[in-house]
């Protein structure tokens, strides 16, 4: 009874509004017509964006690929201090908002970034010498910056699982370095580059926050067009078409992904460890040079953030921070940017209490019901699939009418944070779930625990660790979901991604300070969560 | 006590337990004997209710069980790796069921220190279950199912995980201890040896079947049927009519024909170039193997009719290959049913 739960909460908010989408765009008058979709393809425009998103995907994916595999040799093959510390720090740029991300190039590389002021300052020039904002370089720079360490983490595992035997014994045979990498590394590892490259190709392909701030329209991908043709231009059955045509893209990846998956796991656990300290010269600088290039490329963006946030003209300024409270002028914004403060803690809080009864139920189900699993885990994976803009777009279409108008209510966004969040949750539970040995249960039972009993006494608190791992998963994507957030948000319940986006979109200096000091803020929160789950994650674990 | 009527049960398709009939006598220990994949372990999780779908019927003191769940059976149930509470310390565990049925955290306390003590687990209330040796999980485990006094104790290849030194003085021990406790039991375990030292009766499974239901001494000495005989570690099961040698050897045992088609001969009652003697009869042929195992060799001798005849011996004059003579006691020749 209790599965139904999660099945409905899934059926009203993802399979309703997905299904108004397509209602929308096969028939925007109520009769069959599909001509939405013959513009998608007849239009030059339309056909580039699709062909655009594919093409920025592929190349933010080849650069991260090619930057992480070397990166993975020197983790698997060395052993050095720190590096399980820097191998866990450079995962922190995955599990921040694409907000911050955006924000935080264009603090470095923008054109009010940290380098343009150096170069004026040291040239005595009068105007930005790095022209990076607009560019597609810009783009796939924030794209790897994303996604590397989430390759690296999931070759370097494999690959260290592998041994080196297979080498050695090509080296034997007389392979020097190049047909080692060409007939024996590359193709042993190959499932794991695919894995990593179809996952990190998903996140690319679906990427809306980075695009949108660093991009602008020029250089659309789906998610900016379909945000563009619903809410700029409002046409509805154009943008449904996008979101279709987006929707199919995804599932086909998914599949991809989901099988390699599959492989990953058949022929991991075998080797063992092969790590060593560097011992010549030539290891010891490969080594070194890896980890501060490493190191460079992924804080200094980050610490750019904060520093540009502290330093307005010149000087150190708080004004960034100060300003937070003060509602500003126009029609920017209606409410202080403290108050979006407090609105996303708080829906974060909602989301968090939403989402993690409902993964534990849903993660009961998927290991219980075997038979049924095979229908219902990828059920609970689609909304994973599906972009936060074509959630946000459903919801706006779906949920407008009686008797669910929650159009203008404020746990909209609560909900669609918890529907995002709900894969994360589950893929923390589970894990642990299926850890648990069926015997323990048994001899509870038969030692006189009731089914409830089993679970409050024995389940919940060997779960405990991962409930910890999925609430903080649910509160920190909550935090920094703006896809979703960006269509469903009233003036009212603005979250903190979307009054940084306002902010970092309008002229001037003032509330490009507040929008980093925002970014901070968000940063340290999320930061925050990522050291948690880190730590828990030796206990708990979670499988992605 | 307990009593199994036609008992049958299936996963899916796979037939795992055939009409099982037996009944346990109050304070009895009753080994299940069988390979894996025979039925015993299944066995046990119906009579503990952790598998639901059965035919035939099942009962405890004359009452049904078959709606009965789990947790109301008062049963013990010990499972092959303990399956310890991996949250909770020793004393944690050993107190579980009595939490369960509503004993007050003094009478728990009072009953888990004494059942330690008894169970040599004194000091240790305190520990890790993460942090025990094999032996001491044993005791843990046994120690958690004892704690409530079940109706009945059910122990699923309780030594299964352990060393093999271990596991002979902890089978003395089990049964020292169940003994104590006054418990019906029933020990499923793979190990005849095992079952020797710890059964009052040793049922043998074969394929979802009970093959033989008996005392230790009993089923050691009149084996009823070939795979019993060669579960139990016996060799020199020949069909009667194999030559003329084992039809002479049946015919002068007094198997009469027609009721045993296949013969055992107990390697307890062969003898190595030992004269002829009166209720034995005489073979010669060469030695063809000799093992040395301590205190004994195990030795075989292909006799002249080509059948192959293991049996231990305490000294050994004769090397591999030489021509040797066995007698063969009457007594020791035993009619077996293909099961």
């Amino acid at each position: 009874m209790l599965y139904l739960l999660p099945l409905a909460f899934l059926g009203v908010f993802y399979l309703y509004p997905l299904l108004s989408i397509f209602d929308i765009s096969l028939r925007p008058a109520g009769t069959l017509d599909l001509s939405a979709f013959a513009r998608l393809f007849l239009s030059d425009t339309y056909l580039r964006t699709l062909l655009f998103t594919f093409y920025q995907a592929l190349l933010s994916t080849a650069v991260t690929l090619l930057l992480a595999l070397p990166c993975a040799y020197i983790f698997v093959r060395y052993r050095f201090p720190g590096k399980s510390l820097l191998l866990s720090l450079a995962t922190l740029p995955f599990v921040l908002p694409t907000v911050v991300v955006a924000l935080a190039f264009s603090a470095l590389l923008g054109a009010r970034g940290l380098v343009n002021d150096l170069l004026r300052a040291l040239f005595t020039l009068d105007y930005s010498p790095l022209q990076l904002e607009r560019t597609l370089a810009i783009i796939i720079i924030a794209h790897v910056f994303y996604n590397f360490a989430i390759a690296l983490r999931i070759i370097t595992a494999y690959w260290a699982a592998l041994g080196t035997e297979a080498e050695e014994a090509a080296s034997c045979l007389g392979a020097d370095w190049r047909a080692l990498w060409r007939d024996i590394r590359l193709p042993l590892i190959r499932p794991a580059l695919l894995s990593a490259g179809s996952l990190v190709f998903i996140f690319n392909f679906t990427s809306f926050g980075v695009v949108l701030l660093l991009g602008g329209i020029r250089f659309a991908t789906l998610e900016v067009q379909i945000y563009y043709q619903a809410v700029n231009i409002f046409n509805l059955p154009l943008a449904a078409a996008l979101s279709i045509a987006q929707i199919l893209s995804m599932l086909s990846l998914m599949v991809i992904y989901t099988s390699g998956q599959k492989k990953l796991q058949l022929s991991l656990r075998r080797g063992g460890a092969s790590a060593r300290l560097p011992r010549r010269r030539r290891e010891k600088l490969m080594v070194f040079s890896c980890v501060s290039l490493m190191a460079l490329f992924l804080f200094t963006p980050l610490l750019a953030l904060v520093a540009r946030s502290l330093f307005a003209g010149g000087a150190i300024s708080f004004d960034g921070y100060r300003a937070l409270a003060e509602r500003s002028r126009g029609s920017l914004l209606f409410i202080p940017p403290v108050a979006a403060i407090g609105n996303s803690l708080r829906f974060a809080l909602l989301s968090m209490l939403a989402a993690l009864p409902l993964g534990l139920i849903s993660a009961y189900m998927i290991h219980r019901q075997q038979r049924l699993a095979r229908l219902f885990d990828p059920l609970f994976m689609l909304p994973l699939a599906t972009s936060a803009v074509t959630l946000g777009f459903g919801f706006i279409v779906a949920l407008d009418e009686a008797p669910l108008n929650l159009r203008a209510s404020v746990y909209i966004i609560p909900i669609a944070h918890t529907l995002v969040a709900l894969p994360f949750v589950i893929r923390s539970i589970l894990p642990s779930l299926r850890a648990i040995p069926r015997a323990l249960g048994e001899s509870a039972q038969v030692l006189g625990a009731t089914p409830w009993h089993v679970f409050t006494s024995l389940d919940l608190p060997l779960l405990a660790p991962s409930l910890v791992v999925g609430a903080t998963f649910a509160f920190t994507v909550s935090m920094g979901e703006f896809g979703a957030s960006l269509f469903v948000a009233q003036r009212e319940s603005v979250t903190i991604p979307v009054v940084i986006y306002r902010l970092f979109g309008h002229p001037g200096f003032a509330p490009y300070q507040q929008a980093l000091a925002m970014c901070v803020v968000l940063m340290l929160v999320c930061a925050a969560g990522f050291l948690l789950i880190e730590r828990l994650r030796g206990v708990g674990g979670g499988e992605f | 006590m307990l009593t199994l009527a036609e008992v049958s049960h299936a996963y899916g398709d796979v037939v795992s337990l055939r009409a099982v009939s037996l009944s346990l006598q109050p304070g009895e220990i009753l080994c299940l004997l069988g390979p894996s994949g025979c039925g015993k372990t299944t066995l046990l999780r119906l009579i503990a209710g952790l598998e639901a779908e059965y035919s035939g019927s099942i009962s405890f003191e004359g009452q049904d069980l078959s709606a009965l769940p789990v947790h109301q059976r008062g049963f013990g149930l010990m499972f092959q790796d303990f399956a310890l509470f991996p949250h909770l310390d020793v004393a944690g565990n050993i107190a579980y069921g009595l939490k369960q049925r509503g004993i007050s955290r003094e009478a728990r306390t009072k009953i888990t220190r004494d059942l330690a003590a008894r169970i040599g687990l004194a000091g240790l209330e305190k520990r890790d279950v993460a942090a025990l040796s094999g032996g001491q999980k044993q005791r843990v485990a046994l120690a958690r199912s004892l704690a409530p006094e079940p109706r009945l104790l059910m122990l699923d290849e309780p030594l299964g995980s352990l060393d093999a030194p271990l596991r002979d003085a902890l089978a003395l021990e089990l049964r020292r201890i169940i003994k104590q406790q006054g418990i019906s039991a029933i020990y499923v375990t793979h190990d005849h040896r095992e079952a020797y030292a710890v059964a009052d009766r040793i049922g043998v499974m074969r394929r979802g079947a009970l093959e033989q239901l008996d005392a230790p001494h009993a089923l050691y000495q009149r084996p009823k049927t070939a795979f019993v005989a060669r579960f139990l570690g016996m060799t020199n099961i020949f069909p009667r009519q194999q030559n003329a040698f084992t039809q002479a050897l049946a015919a002068a045992s007094g198997i009469p024909r027609g009721q045993g088609e296949i013969i055992l001969v107990h390697p307890g009652g062969i003898a190595l170039n030992s004269p002829p003697r009166a209720g034995a009869m005489q073979a010669h042929g060469k030695l063809s193997s000799a093992v040395f195992r301590g205190d004994y060799y195990d030795v075989a001798v292909t006799a002249a009719e080509g059948m192959r005849l293991a049996f231990p011996v305490k000294e050994l004059a004769a090397s591999i290959g030489a021509k040797v003579s066995v007698s063969i006691d009457y007594a020791a020749v035993i009619a077996l049913r293909e099961s």
